[in-house]
Parts: structure tokens; sequence; C-alpha cells
């Protein structure tokens, strides 16, 4: 079976320093694949990249192949002009972004805003056709219909973001990519609407790239998950296994850090240090300058290469049959 | 809702309006008796000085007398008699509102229209040579005094090249032989004194278009509008205009009701017969009462303005609705 999309070595440079360097990933039909990472490692850029989305500042290189259902031919989509990405924009990926607050016009009724992405795509040019569109997709999404005749400002953040959902899906996409769709709802909606996305997922066949740093929510709606560090992948690998035996430092100090809920009391610990200057990364390793377990070896670039079934770190040492503690290797490391 | 939140914008103006009038009259009343001017005149007898005051009323009392009579004749729109034409005031003023509102009129929407759609264009090419260019260029006619922009277009346009007429509303002592022919010599006349305000008021609706465009277009939703396949010049046309015209909407009016007044310098050049010139005049000649006329109409006319701005705003943003 092939994959739905293929993305390698995505990069992504602002004056030559890169932002996004070197991701590959592929992503089946129908699959939720996460990405998750510190602020600014790339996350969202890398989400704009596939739609080819960035700002003028931003240059890209890359292949991204889409197979789309029924489409005939595979679509390149890093060859794609601005005129053809247009045609592939929202009628084979759309997008779910962050802060649901500024994502529609807000002086625009909503079903104005939707009625001009259906009628981008489609042939429904009729006001009755559409209007049925939007009435079902506001059913599906769990909004009044009477909502569509709405401001924007006139409804609460979660209804918001349920109506972008709604627009992500007015055009039958294959895949939505979410970046950051609970980061602005308070915790109950944010319950609710990852359940809308599982849902859609499962009933309309959807593929998804949800992104995140809260690992939480990768954890309860993704299939795959990809730890982001510095504008590269990692670690990927299916999520149960990421999650319970994690083959990259990173990846181990990140889970180290969440808050175990009936666990002992007190501050999780933070990883020392910040992610770097992507203007004058480290050399080697990306990781190294705040890794415990970091030697000489680190010097050298590690290759994301498989480590485990389905499951791929850059690391030299992995795979890792047991993890040392952090402090006494750090302090062991600094002795060497 | 709507017609209660109208209702509150209209007693505010009607109230800010009475305040106008009662300032008026204190503010005439500080510059000292307006009579002392005529003691100038050589072999004033005292009596004749006594009866001028008992003619303007100036023997009355202060409030029970001459506030009293000010509210009252201002209310049935008597402003008082001008000293300089011994025409009534309001007939002064009659006369030159339409002219004024004519210039400031086409100034204003050429400004507008201009000002704004040169913003769009640079603040949609941002940080490159067009932008630079119509920065520039926007940046000098508004720091460039307006009658320096007057003397100079007279220069070129009525002297080097006389092609148009230097100054006045019309061909003086012509018998129009049908409306076609007057109307056409009213624009011919209307042309530089219209382009001298355009100019005036061009780079701050420039500036201000530019600025609103191009913190619209770092907006979320104009990268939404982006992903859903939308061509980047609709985006902009359908999307981020609408959004950065708020700003201008109120700006615009409240300037045209400002530069009613602010066209001072512009109809003087011109010989322009408006309200600017009239008020010019006034001030040359000390004529008071067409002073605190011309002044009740540019405050009402700046009041009025801003009501229209607030209308305007809440026809244009429905989030104005809300609140």
């Amino acid at each position: 079976m092939t994959s739905l999309l293929e993305v390698s070595d995505l990069r992504v440079t602002h004056r030559g320093s890169p932002i996004v360097d070197g991701v590959d990933f592929k992503l089946d039909r129908g699959e939720a694949l996460g990405l998750a990472g510190e602020s600014g490692c790339g996350k969202t850029t890398t989400a704009l990249a596939l739609m080819k989305l960035l700002p003028p500042a931003l240059t890209q290189s890359g292949s991204m192949t889409l197979r789309p259902e029924g489409a005939e031919e595979p679509i390149n989509l890093g060859r794609r002009t601005e005129a053809g990405m247009q045609l592939v924009r929202w009628r084979h990926i759309s997008l779910v972004f962050q802060g649901a607050m500024n994502s529609l016009d807000p002086v625009q009724r909503i079903d104005a805003q939707m009625a001009e992405a259906i009628r981008l795509h489609s042939d429904q040019k009729g006001g009755k056709e559409v209007g049925r569109k939007i009435s079902d997709l506001f059913k599906t999404v769990g909004l009044p219909v009477s909502a569509a005749r709405r401001y924007p400002h006139e409804l609460s953040g979660g209804q918001r973001q349920r109506v972008m959902i709604a627009l992500a899906l007015c055009c039958d996409p294959s895949l939505v990519i979410a970046d950051e769709p609970t980061t602005a709802l308070d915790v109950v909606m944010q319950a609710q609407v990852l359940q809308l996305l599982e849902r859609l997922r499962e009933s309309l066949g959807l593929a998804l790239i949800l992104i995140s740093h809260d690992l939480g929510v990768l954890g309860e709606t993704c299939d795959r998950i990809a730890i982001m560090y510095a504008g590269r992948i990692v670690e990927t690998g299916p999520v149960r296994s990421v999650f319970d035996d994690p083959q990259h430092p990173y990846t181990k100090l990140l889970l180290d850090s969440l808050p175990v809920i009936g666990g002992e009391r007190g501050l999780a610990p933070p990883i020392p240090g910040a992610p770097p200057d992507p203007g004058s990364p480290p050399e080697g390793c990306r990781f190294r300058p705040r890794c415990p377990y970091a030697k000489d070896e680190c010097l050298a670039d590690p290759p994301l290469r498989e480590v485990a079934k389905g499951q791929s770190a850059a690391c030299h040492f992995a795979p890792w049959k047991k993890w040392p503690d952090p402090r006494a290797a750090a302090a062991a490391g600094k002795k060497a | 809702m709507s017609g209660r939140w109208l209702a509150g914008k209209a007693a505010a103006a009607v109230v800010t309006l009475v305040f106008v009038i009662v300032f008026n009259f204190f503010l005439f009343r500080v510059m000292g008796d307006p009579t002392t001017q005529f003691t100038r005149i050589p072999n004033i007898t005292p009596t004749e000085l006594a009866d001028l005051r008992s003619d303007y009323g100036l023997d009355k009392p202060l409030l029970t007398g001459q506030f009293v009579d000010y509210i009252g004749d201002t209310a049935s729109f008597d402003l008082g008699t001008s000293q300089r034409s011994r025409r009534a005031v309001w007939t002064e003023i009659k006369d030159a509102l339409p002219w004024t509102l004519l210039l400031v009129g086409v100034g204003t929407l050429l400004a507008t229209l201009i000002g704004s759609w040169l913003g769009v264009i640079a603040a949609t090419r941002r940080g490159r040579n067009s932008d630079n260019g119509l920065l520039g260029f926007s940046l000098f006619t508004y720091a460039a005094p307006e009658y320096w922009i007057g003397i100079i277009l007279i220069l070129v346009f009525a002297f080097w090249i006389p092609i148009l007429p230097a100054g006045l509303q019309m061909t003086p002592g012509v018998e129009f032989s049908s409306w076609v022919s007057e109307v056409t010599d009213v624009a011919e006349h209307l042309i530089l004194p219209a382009t001298a305000m355009t100019l005036m008021l061009l780079g701050q609706y420039f500036l201000i278009m530019r600025s609103s465009m191009v913190d619209v277009l770092t907006e979320d939703f104009i990268t939404v509008k982006r992903a859903t396949g939308l061509p980047w010049d609709r985006v902009v046309s359908r999307h981020a205009v609408p959004n950065a015209l708020l700003p201008l909407v109120t700006l615009s009016a409240i300037q045209f009701g400002a530069v009613v007044g602010g066209a001072i310098t512009i109809e003087t050049i011109f010989s322009w017969p408006g309200l600017g010139e009239l008020t010019f005049q006034a001030i040359n000649d000390k004529d008071f009462p067409v002073l605190q006329g011309v002044f009740l109409v540019f405050s009402a006319g700046v009041i009025f303005a801003n009501l229209l701005a607030d209308c305007l705003y809440f026809y244009l943003d429905p989030r104005v609705k809300a609140d």
C-alpha cells in the first residue's frame, strides 16, 4: 500500500539558517501522526511548508508527494507553483489553526466564509446546495445550524474551533493538519474537540497531522508520533512504543518531565539548558549540549535509523536497553 | 438594541453641540468689548458709543440679558449681522458653505480613494522599492504646507503653462448659456484647489491604510484564507481590505469635519469663496459676529462627522453591535 503523503528531506531556511533541517516522514491514509516538540522546534513551520504557505522570507526545499484518493497521478507538492498549490489547498489538505480567535475573518458572517471555500473547489454554485452542505457540516461538528449566520465574535472559543473544523472539512480533504487545535481552550473543551477530531477521522477516513507540545493530547489521539528537536525529527514510532520505551534521550527526558497523576508530589525535573539558536546549531547531534549521556561520538551527526520495530531514533547509542540515572550520567560525563 | 445605541450617540452629539454654543458665547466676551475698535474712528462721541452699545445689546447684563438673547437667537438660526457687509451672518455662511463642501468633499473623497489604494499597494509590497517610493512621496506631501503646494500649482499650471484658472470658483462676469457650461467652468476652477486639498490629505490616509493593512496581513485568518486556496489578490480584496478599512473610515469622517475649517489657507490662496475665506476676511476685519457664526458651523461639522463615523463603523464592523 502506498502512503498518502511522503515527505523527504524537507528543509526550511531563513537567510541561510535552518528552521527545519531535513525532515522525512510518511503518512498513511486515515492515519493520525502527532508532531511534538518545544516551541520553536519547527512544528508549525513544517505544517505551513506542507501547504507552501510560508512567509516569503523563508525558503523551502525537499520533496513532498501527495496521493489523494481517486487522483490518477501523485501530486508533487514540492514542484507545484503557487497557482498549482491553490488547487491542492483545502481540496486535499486543510488546516485547523492554533488560536481559533483569529482564524476567521471578523467582519464576515461564518456561512459566507464557508461558502467561499466550498465554491472555490467545487462546481456547486447554487446557494441551496451550498447552504445544505454548510448545515450538514454544522450538524457533523455538533453546532446549531443557526450559528452559521453569525459573526465569529458572537461564538465562544470552543464553538469557533468547531467552526474551524467544519471549515476544514468543507471540501472533503484527505488530510487535515491541526496545529495546536486545543491550546486556546479550557480542559473540558479540549477533550470535546479532541473527541470530535477522533470521531471524524474514523467516520471520514481522514488522515490527521496533529501538532502539539502537549504529549498527553498526542497520546490520546495519534497512531504514530514524531518528536522534533531543533528542526529535526529525533524519534518517531507508534505512540505506545515511544511513550513506553523511548529510544532518544530527548524523548526520555521530555516524558520524565511530565507530572504523574497519583505519583510522588513535587516538581517534575526540567531539561536543563535551552534549544539551540537556529543561526548557529551545535556540531553533530543537536541535543548534545543538553544531553546528560553525551559522549565524544555525539560530535558526529546521528542518522535517524530504525532501532526497534517501527520505531526510529537519531541517537548513536540507541537502542537503549536501560536508562542510567541522568544526574549520575551527567556527573560522570563531566569527570571524563 | 441598535436604535438605543444610535439614540445614545445622537444625544451625546447634541450635548456636545450645546456645550460649544455656550463656550462660543463666553469666548467672544473674554476678547473684550467689540465696540473698542470703533473708538479708533476719530471724533466719535461718548453718546454715539453708548448708542452703538445699545444697538448691539452690549449694555444689557451679561448672563440674564446678553446670554439669554444669544441662546434664543442661535436657536432660531439668527447669528447676528456681519459688521463688514451688513448682511446676516447666517446668509453669509449659507452662501459660502456649498463651495467649501464642494472643495472639501472632492478633496476628501479623492484623498481617501487614492490614499487607501496606494496604501494597499505599499502594504502588499512592503519593503520593496515601490513601497519605499510611495512612502517617501506621501511623507513629502504630508509634510509640505498646503499653501506652498497651492502656490506651486498656481505657478506651474496657471502661470508657466497657463491651462487652468489661478483662482475664484468661476469666471467672473460671464453669462452662462446653459448649466452644462456653468458646471464645466466651475469644474475647471476646482481642479487646482482640489488637487492641493487632495495632496494635503493624501499622506495621512496612505499612512493609516498602509499600517492598518500591514497589521491585518499578519493575522491568522489571512493565512487560513490563503490555505483555503483563495488566490492572493482575492485574499487582499475580500478579507484584508475590509478589515483594514475600519480605522480609515473613522479618520476620513473626522477629517471631513475638521477640514471644513482647515481649508482656510487653500481657500485664501485660490480666492475660493468658501467658509475658509470668509473666516480669513472676518479675522482681518475683526468681524466678531461672523467669526462666532463660523466657529459654530465648524464645531457642528466636527460633531456631525464624528456621529457619521460612529454610524459607518456600526455598519462596517459587526463587533461594534455586540458592545
